[in-house]
């Protein structure tokens, strides 16, 4: 690999861009922020062994191999136990957000309304709004057609908006 | 409040940025030439030997199917399909003879991506088949009928436009 040892600049750049937002997506499947690195470095590693020329316009693979990995980490039976001693830290202290100083609130209820959604709405509002893929790129990372990415991306933002509501009305009110 | 607004609102709380580890932990890994399943993708033997690894649940099927056949070779002797009416009737009666083997899809499912080196991104499709092989014994009308589990591995190419 001797691209890769004496140029590491691509992975690295791709690296700083999307790291965070592989991670939010690979926490879809995780239950916890230990695992979904994982998930981000198999992913990762994986991908740039295979293309390590790889460009901007090859990143959205990056997100079906983050997939596929957090799938495969899920059912590694041998992690089983590790997960579920570190489930219930995460359930306490959400980790999907940055915790701004003055967003703190807001990250934990954006979290907590995403954990509600059902997993197909949240994995396409996760790739579209954090990961800014097209509808297209999200209906071949998740094998549907665009018209259904589309429908639960609407559906997806609208319960979102619902369950966000309450807290909104509430800040006015105070 | 519309959609665009929402979405702004949204994207302006940012993901959590990963531990300092898994950057460290990845330029280990991309530093060293050989390890785990990346290895396996790059090299074709590694990749063919991913694709057989899925084969192994058929290949006592396909033992026992095999040994089957053998074994209706060497006990009621076979002739060739298409034997003529006359033949037929000069067959003994324990005679079977072969009819066309027949395929049907059970089952297709999609699999992960891969990435050969220094080939397109494709995705791993698993079809199961069933392989039904028969013979039949035209004196009494008796039929044997074997049937073998198959599965084969595709690689579909991607792209993203």
């Amino acid at each position: 690999m001797p691209a890769l040892t004496s140029d590491p600049e691509p992975w690295r750049t791709c690296y700083d861009a999307l790291s965070p937002k592989l991670l939010l997506y690979a926490r879809q499947w995780t239950q916890c922020q230990a695992d979904a690195e994982d998930a981000v470095q198999c992913a990762f590693v994986r991908f740039w062994r295979a293309q390590p020329s790889a460009g901007p316009e090859h990143y959205p693979l990056l997100y079906a191999a983050v997939r596929s990995a957090a799938l495969d980490l899920r059912r590694t039976t041998e992690r089983r136990s590790a997960r579920e001693a570190c489930y219930h830290d995460d359930e306490t202290s959400p980790t999907w957000f940055e915790p701004a100083l003055e967003k703190q609130e807001d990250a934990a209820q954006l979290e907590s309304a995403l954990r509600k959604l059902p997993a197909e709405q949240r994995e396409v509002v996760v790739l579209r709004v954090w990961g800014e893929l097209t509808f297209a790129q999200i209906a071949a990372n998740m094998e549907c057609s665009i018209n259904t990415t589309s429908a639960r991306y609407r559906y997806g933002l609208e319960a979102l908006r619902k369950h966000l509501q309450p807290i909104s009305h509430e800040r006015v009110r105070v | 409040m519309n959609e665009s607004e929402f979405e702004s609102q949204l994207r302006a709380t940012r993901p959590a940025a990963p531990s300092d580890m898994l950057e460290h932990s990845i330029a280990n890994a991309l530093r060293q030439p050989t390890i785990g399943a990346s290895r396996e993708l790059r090299e074709p033997t590694g990749l063919l030997r991913q694709l057989l690894g899925g084969l192994t649940w058929a290949t006592g099927g396909a033992t026992a199917a095999v040994l089957g056949m053998l074994w209706l070779d060497a006990e009621p002797k076979q002739t060739p399909t298409g034997a003529g009416p006359s033949e037929l009737k000069a067959m003994p009666a324990g005679t079977f003879l072969a009819e066309a083997p027949s395929r049907e899809v059970v089952n297709t499912s999609a699999g992960a991506l891969v990435f050969p080196e220094e080939q397109q991104p494709a995705r791993l499709v698993r079809v199961n088949m069933v392989e039904r092989r028969t013979w039949a014994n035209a004196a009494t009308g008796a039929r044997i009928g074997v049937e073998l589990p198959r599965e084969d591995l595709m690689l579909i190419p991607v792209s993203y436009q």
